[in-house]
């Protein structure tokens, strides 16, 4: 209870220091860690979306998000966090809290204005899938642009692999029938 | 690269279906299109 009363001192004594500051849209910080072990990894850091339950900027509100991903193989369960708020002093200072190592580095970019990509490795992870083969090339080709991704409606059309031929007989390309008719007799 | 560029040509044909099509005429300037292309070890278990 010290431990934790004298921590949260430190973390409003760096606030204080480093001064508030507030941003129009929320930050949000993912973090990648292995079960029961301190080390993080920075998966992602930049602005998001609006959160319904996040309170309008000034409110030095967070929300923490926690998943765990589940492995099927020898790659061992990971942990992720995910911190959203407007106050970006706010997501760095919890996000410290969690992982014994230092994070102030990156931290140092984010308030840079260095937005992190994430890779498509890491995206897998996010979504539940940890992969131990390796990830092949992706290419994504632009079509039709008609504006910035920020406030677009971005629709992107995957390759499925499959052969007209082949998807009435391959359970792997499992396309409703009406679908069929429609796309491929209409 | 064949199945590729054959991809990008059904991509952008449904693109230009869509772009064109006045049921989406009103959304149309919020729509970015892009495609998204992984190549196979073999051209398709299934290709005749």
């Amino acid at each position: 209870m010290k431990t934790s009363l004298t921590t949260s001192t430190v973390a409003f004594a760096l606030i204080a220091i480093a001064g508030a500051h507030w941003n129009s849209r929320p930050y949000q910080l993912t973090l990648r860690r292995e079960t029961n072990t301190g080390p993080c990894d920075v998966v992602s850091f930049g602005e998001t979306q609006l959160h319904k339950s996040l309170l309008p900027a000034t409110s030095g509100q967070i929300i923490r998000q926690h998943n765990i991903v589940p492995s099927a193989g020898s790659l061992g369960d990971k942990e992720i966090i995910r911190f959203l708020s407007y106050s970006m002093n706010e997501v760095w200072l919890h996000a410290q809290l969690e992982c014994s190592n230092d994070l102030s580095f990156v931290g140092r970019s984010g308030f840079n204005g260095v937005e992190m990509q994430v890779s498509f490795e890491d995206q897998g992870v996010l979504h539940g899938i940890l992969l131990e083969t390796p990830v092949p090339p992706l290419e994504v080709v632009s079509l039709l642009q008609s504006g910035p991704s920020d406030n677009r409606i971005d629709l992107a059309f995957f390759s499925d692999g499959c052969a007209f031929s082949s998807l009435l007989l391959a359970p792997a390309c499992p396309i409703p029938s009406p679908y069929l008719t429609y796309r491929y007799n209409a | 690269m064949r199945e590729r560029d054959k991809f990008l040509d059904d991509a952008m044909r449904l693109v230009t279906d869509l772009s064109a099509n006045q049921t989406f005429a009103t959304v149309r300037p919020l729509l970015n299109f892009w495609a998204v292309f992984s190549p196979s070890q073999e051209v398709s278990t299934f290709l005749d």
